[in-house]
């Protein structure tokens, strides 16, 4: 990690000072992380090892070991929660990252009107993501959204998008794909103003053509941000809540249901505290797992 | 050909903006529509007679005070501490050799707490929160949400930090100022646009998280997120009243993302890409 | 002699308007807080008592709401965490297994105030409210069974009369199906499925549980009724699985669909409203085919933990009043518990006078603590197997194993009522 120590006031008394500074600086931060971060995971692994239910409490409270563990692995609604968001992950990154990586290019000029458009552009992601929900849940509505209207104007048919399993699979990754494709875009032009000119310059004394400039100049310069901002997006989607609470609450049956809505349930809906904190273990090792092989593939680029 | 591809470019990007515009069009006349025409087959798209009624009863109403209150106190109090002492730690991490390669390790740690899912630490928060006494207050969220915000402005003034010339420091401890006097005299001034984005996208974060407000807040101190899920009521869709709490809501998160979002980049990215 | 005779009166006058200034301010400066669910209805008719009773005895009454699944949420988090926050809160019988244990046995304020508890209809209070044991500690405050709705009209001009089996309902959505306009509509959304299942099941005469708590409908009735449930998708809207109540009593008053099955205190307010509705008179209300549906009975109860049990216990009096009922039927559609109130409603709207009598032949769900789990396990079955996901058998027998296994985990110690 790049360090920039002052060389100036190197002495013995001066170093000493300086870093009494330095670690007042740095504990707060540290403090907050254990408190808000370490210490309730490790309760939390804590309680998965009992059966709890926490506002029935004539329901026995008892130690249980690994048996929270094992039951939520076996248990068909949990796994089923695994594969619709790892589905959800793959289908959503994936178009945002096409949709957006397009209009980034598209947009990544220097023209005046361009940098008015760019923030324009950017406004969905940074709308709660409750509001984008009853937002779409509005414009998905079988009879009265605007989706179906717009389908039905262009020669298509209406289609049940929040009432059929399928559908209201297609319906949430493309709620989703409206709020994050922004971020792809800010990302991406960033990136490709930042790109170096001179590989450019000598393409073009080269007569490379469009196309053969981006493939052989622009991606190869590109990749390694693309692989950790797609894999910064995946971690984030892992985290989809608020957007499936509010338009599909899982339903209908199972086809939504996100191991995130699970843990919910589980832990304040049935008060099962013990089974719902094993259960967000699983998916905690899960996503690390996935962060860590996403991230490791692709290699460096991170400035650490 | 030059002239059709910027043709065909205006046009896609012409879609691209109406893609993200016609959503929010349709969420503002929604909010200004009269109840008659709210359930039509098919939709209307631009009515006959529009009412501001909603608005006018919100902003007077504390259904809508009473929220809008508590996400103001809670962002902005989570916001100064987490830019205070996320930007503390990073110039720390910056400025200072720490051994056995620890400024890597705190620095990935910050990463991780940004990777795992919110929700693995929701119900511990709960039991937790229950345990100090603390639910249903707006400390218990302006806690989460500081915990939540460091590890994004940690990233981002790291980056501001280790690009800042060392020299203007070193000339500035060299004329006798101390490590403190350096930091708030020399560096803070230079890395403030920086710092203030930071800030801005923190409160943005603040402001529109929903899973930790639902589970932390009751009746006081709930949230603008938790009261719009709130809408999804089981007698009538509120479809008018609920876009006008949304368009509210919104509002100024709009205006700080458009003035801000391009000094972003950096923290959203945890230092891949410089914006 | 007139001297006195003055003074004694202006002393009289003095104490007589002194008491009654005692009565009227009677809990001035106390404040309770009361939890209800979101609905148009009940909600509004909390907000009603609340500002009277203000004005009545001076205790300011803050009303908060929550739509159904938060509410249950909410309150059992509030229970749960022995939060102090509530006074009053409204509470559905289906959650009684969970959170009776935690509210304020009435009893003794029964006896003590000589509150008429036995003019509430026993089929309702048995189910909200009342625990095994005979502790009462929620007086009921609204009931409601699920009822079809139909369209007079149309079913004057094709010579139709309302269903008696559920045979003649399916027949009767097919006749009404247009292509503009559904046949019926009920709400397919999960949380709303399983009653519409166990309705059909009932109605075939089949038993949900023996008395021991053994599930019966891990059978041919069982998968029966399912299926007929998935064939109504055909005769319903085309987005009916993703249908909450609100889309269904919105569906019926736009005049979308010619039936529907659902609750009558959601969609009767609007149904009648004639800036809501366009089926103004033009419609009535039916019993489920077979007789009885499914209850949903609403009662305020007190939390162990709350501040001002007093004022609360009072501001339940005053709510349940056989006034206050009547009032809140007559503003919302809300249907009153209580057989005095009904007395003078039936003869007012002779068209609900046989509410009462299917109120108290009503069924409910069981009240034990794993209920919300079982109801939580059946319609995500149900609901896969109305979109084909799973087969109906398949669905039918995993909610049996499912609904075994929850009620092994603590068998109730008293007996089921055996239907």
């Amino acid at each position: 990690m790049a360090v920039s120590s002052l060389s100036a006031g190197t002495s013995r008394r001066w170093k000493n000072r300086r870093t009494l500074v330095y670690l007042l600086f740095l504990l707060p931060a540290v403090l907050v992380l254990v408190a808000t971060s370490l210490y309730p995971l490790l309760y939390a692994l804590g309680v998965s090892l009992t059966r709890w239910n926490l506002l029935s409490l004539w329901l026995p409270r008892t130690w249980v070991g690994l048996g929270n563990y094992v039951k939520v692995l076996q248990d068909p609604t949990f796994l089923t929660s695994l594969a619709n968001t790892f589905l959800f992950i793959v289908a959503s990154v994936g178009l945002e990252f096409l949709i957006g990586f397009g209009i980034a290019l598209l947009v990544s000029g220097e023209s005046r009107s361009l940098k008015i458009i760019r923030p324009v552009l950017l406004i969905p992601m940074m709308l709660p993501p409750v509001v984008v929900g009853v937002l779409w849940r509005m414009l998905w509505h079988t009879k009265y959204g605007l989706v179906n209207y717009a389908l039905v104007r262009l020669g298509g048919t209406a289609v049940p998008w929040l009432a059929s399993a399928t559908h209201a699979k297609i319906a949430v990754v493309l709620s989703d794909v409206w709020e994050w494709t922004p971020f792809f875009i800010l990302v991406l032009v960033a990136a490709l103003q930042s790109l170096p000119q001179e590989p450019y310059e000598v393409a073009q004394i080269d007569g490379a053509s469009r196309w053969q400039t981006f493939r052989y100049v622009t991606w190869p310069l590109l990749k390694p941000m693309v692989a950790i901002v797609v894999a910064l997006r995946a971690m984030d989607a892992a985290k989809v809540f608020d957007l499936i609470y509010v338009l599909t609450q899982g339903g209908p049956g199972l086809s939504t249901e996100v191991t995130t809505l699970f843990i919910y349930k589980q832990g304040l809906k049935f008060f099962e505290v013990g089974y719902a904190s094993a259960g967000a273990w699983v998916y905690l090792i899960f996503i690390l797992t996935f962060s860590w092989l996403l991230l490791r593939r692709r290699g460096a680029g991170v400035q650490v | 050909m030059r002239r059709f591809l910027n043709v065909g470019r205006a046009f896609l990007i012409g879609l691209a903006l109406l893609w993200v515009l016609v959503p929010l069009a349709w969420l503002f006349v929604t909010s200004i529509k009269m109840p008659n025409e709210l359930f039509q087959d098919p939709p209307v798209l631009i009515p006959s007679a529009v009412t501001f009624e909603h608005y006018r009863t919100l902003l007077s109403s504390p259904s809508f005070r009473q929220p809008a209150v508590n996400s103001l106190i809670i962002a902005s109090v989570a916001t100064i501490t987490s830019t205070v002492l996320g930007a503390m730690a990073a110039y720390s991490l910056a400025r200072w050799r720490l051994p056995w390669r620890l400024n890597g390790v705190l620095a990935g740690w910050f990463l991780l707490t940004r990777m795992y899912p919110a929700i693995s630490t929701a119900i511990p928060y709960f039991l937790l929160m229950k345990t100090f006494g603390l639910l249903d207050t707006r400390w218990a969220l302006i806690i989460t949400y500081t915990g939540f915000n460091l590890s994004f402005v940690v990233w981002q003034m790291l980056g501001y930090y280790q690009e800042l010339p060392i020299d203007l420091e070193n000339a500035a401890f060299v004329d006798g100022a101390g490590t403190l006097q350096t930091f708030l005299r020399i560096t803070m001034p230079l890395t403030l646009p920086g710092l203030a984005s930071t800030a801005v996208f923190a409160f943005i974060m603040s402001w529109n998280e929903f899973l930790f407000a639902v589970i932390l807040t009751s009746v006081g101190t709930k949230t603008l997120p938790v009261s719009i899920a709130g809408f999804i009521t089981d007698k009538s869709l509120a479809w008018a009243e609920m876009s006008a709490f949304s368009m509210l809501t919104i509002l100024p998160v709009i205006v700080f993302a458009l003035a801000t979002q391009r000094y972003l980049v950096r923290g959203m990215t945890m230092g891949a890409v410089k914006g | 002699m007139k001297r006195t005779t003055i003074a004694l009166a202006v002393a009289a006058m003095v104490i007589l308007a002194a008491t009654q200034a005692l009565a009227a301010g009677e809990f001035a400066g106390r404040e309770i807080t009361v939890l209800f669910m979101s609905s148009g209805t009940y909600d509004a008719s909390a907000r009603l008592a609340a500002a009277e009773f203000e004005a009545l005895t001076g205790a300011k009454v803050n009303v908060v709401d929550a739509p159904w699944t938060a509410l249950h949420e909410k309150l059992g988090i509030a229970l749960a965490t022995g939060s102090r926050d509530y006074d009053v809160v409204s509470v559905e019988g289906m959650w009684d297994g969970e959170m009776g244990p935690y509210f304020e046995p009435l009893n003794d304020l029964i006896e003590r105030d000589g509150f008429p508890y036995d003019d509430f209809i026993p089929g309702v209070a048995k189910n909200a409210g009342q625990a095994a044991d005979g502790t009462i500690f929620g007086i009921p405050h609204a009931a409601d069974a699920v009822a079809i709705f139909y369209r007079t009209d149309l079913f004057a001009e094709l010579g139709l009369k309302p269903p008696t089996t559920y045979d003649e309902y399916a027949e009767l959505a097919r006749i009404l199906h247009t292509s503009k306009r559904a046949g019926t509509v009920f709400a397919g959304v999960r949380e709303q499925l399983l009653k519409y299942w166990i309705t059909r099941y009932r109605a075939m005469g089949g038993v949900m549980l023996s008395p021991d708590w053994k599930v019966q409908f891990n059978n041919e009735k069982g998968v029966q009724a399912l299926e007929q449930l998935k064939a109504m998708k055909d005769y319903a809207p085309a987005g009916v699985m993703s249908y909450d109540n609100p889309d269904v009593a919105i569906a019926f008053v736009n005049g979308d669909a010619a039936m529907a099955e659902t609750w009558p205190s959601l969609t009767l307010g609007m149904a009648s409203d004639p800036a809501q509705s366009s089926v103004v008179g033009k419609f009535a209300i039916a019993p489920v085919p077979g007789g009885s549906g499914e209850m949903s009975t609403w009662h305020l109860s007190i939390p162990k933990t709350a501040r001002n049990k007093d004022v609360a216990w009072e501001f339940i009096k005053f709510m349940t009043s056989t006034d206050n009922q009547l009032r809140y039927q007559r503003e919302f559609g809300v249907n009153p518990t209580r057989y005095s109130a009904w007395e003078i409603l039936a003869k007012e709207k002779p068209e609900l006078a046989g509410v009462p009598q299917a109120l108290n032949t009503a069924w409910a769900f069981p009240r034990i603590p794993q209920w919300p789990q079982m109801y939580d396990a059946a319609n995500i079955q149900l609901s896969q197997a109305m979109s084909g996901q799973i087969s109906c058998e398949a669905a039918v027998r995993s909610i049996a194993n499912t609904w075994t296994e929850l009620i092994n985990q603590l068998k109730p110690d008293f007996a089921w009522r055996g239907d």
